[in-house]
């Protein structure tokens, strides 16, 4: 038992496909599919760093997982943000 | 070490996709803990993929992303119901057919795989990565961080 590329992409492809059905079954769940989304998209980019094959610069996926965290983390503060604007307390 | 850390993926990525999946379908009172399961998996994956210093930035972004939703937001109401119209069933069946091609592309693509890379956080490497080649994109992700930062608290004083 190793740790392939392929099993990297998949459990991505994983998140990715949890976050597009969250969004689209559970409306007023929306907002929980960006941290999905971002985290599958950190979890391929971390995979490509982790194989890649003759690669000049081998942190670049690393890097990459780094900006898609922190933009899904901006994402959703703009996304609560966005619901809460009309629900005064 | 390798059969360690192939173990360790392997249980991550479960704890993440339960997370997930527990998010979308538990009830309301399930679903910071299960955003903070998915947050925990997600760095626990990237860990285990020697990315360690994106390991650790995720798993802060990730955590506050679930502090945000599950429990800053609180749950939003609205008037369309959820779960049993046409276009949540179409939704969800895209969503199966984009798991299945993404399935099919990850195990039958050819890819040129590599033996790997050096050590989990190399921090000069990164550092050159970050603000020499790619400052513009640091530069705009930060500001985009700022903005929403900025947006979410003259909403939530608005709010108050």
């Amino acid at each position: 038992m190793t740790l392939t590329f392929a099993a990297a992409l998949v459990v991505g492809a994983l998140l990715v496909s949890c976050g597009a059905f969250t969004a689209a079954w559970r409306r007023e769940r929306a907002l929980a599919a960006l941290p999905m989304l971002a985290a599958g998209a950190a979890v391929c980019m971390a995979g490509v760093s982790r194989f890649s094959a003759g690669g000049a610069e081998p942190e670049t996926g690393q890097e990459l997982a780094v900006l898609v965290s922190v933009l899904g983390l901006a994402s959703a503060i703009l996304g609560a943000a966005w619901v809460g604007r009309g629900t005064a307390r | 070490m390798d059969l360690v850390l192939t173990v360790v993926f392997f249980i991550c990525a479960t704890l993440a996709v339960a997370g997930a999946l527990g998010a979308a379908l538990a009830p309301d009172a399930w679903r910071l803990l299960a955003l903070l399961a998915m947050a925990v998996g997600t760095a626990g994956l990237l860990a285990s993929l020697s990315a360690g210093f994106a390991a650790a930035v995720a798993l802060v972004c990730l955590v506050a992303s679930a502090l945000v939703i599950g429990a800053g937001a609180g749950p939003v109401r609205v008037d369309v119901p959820t779960g049993s119209t046409l276009p949540a069933q179409i939704g969800a069946a895209a969503a199966a057919v984009l798991l299945a091609v993404l399935v099919v592309v990850a195990i039958a693509g050819t890819f040129a795989v590599g033996a790997g890379t050096g050590p989990d956080i190399d921090s000069a490497a990164l550092g050159r990565a970050f603000f020499g080649r790619d400052a513009l994109a640091l530069e705009a992700v930060g500001a985009a961080l700022l903005v929403a930062l900025a947006v979410g608290a003259v909403a939530r004083s608005r709010r108050s």
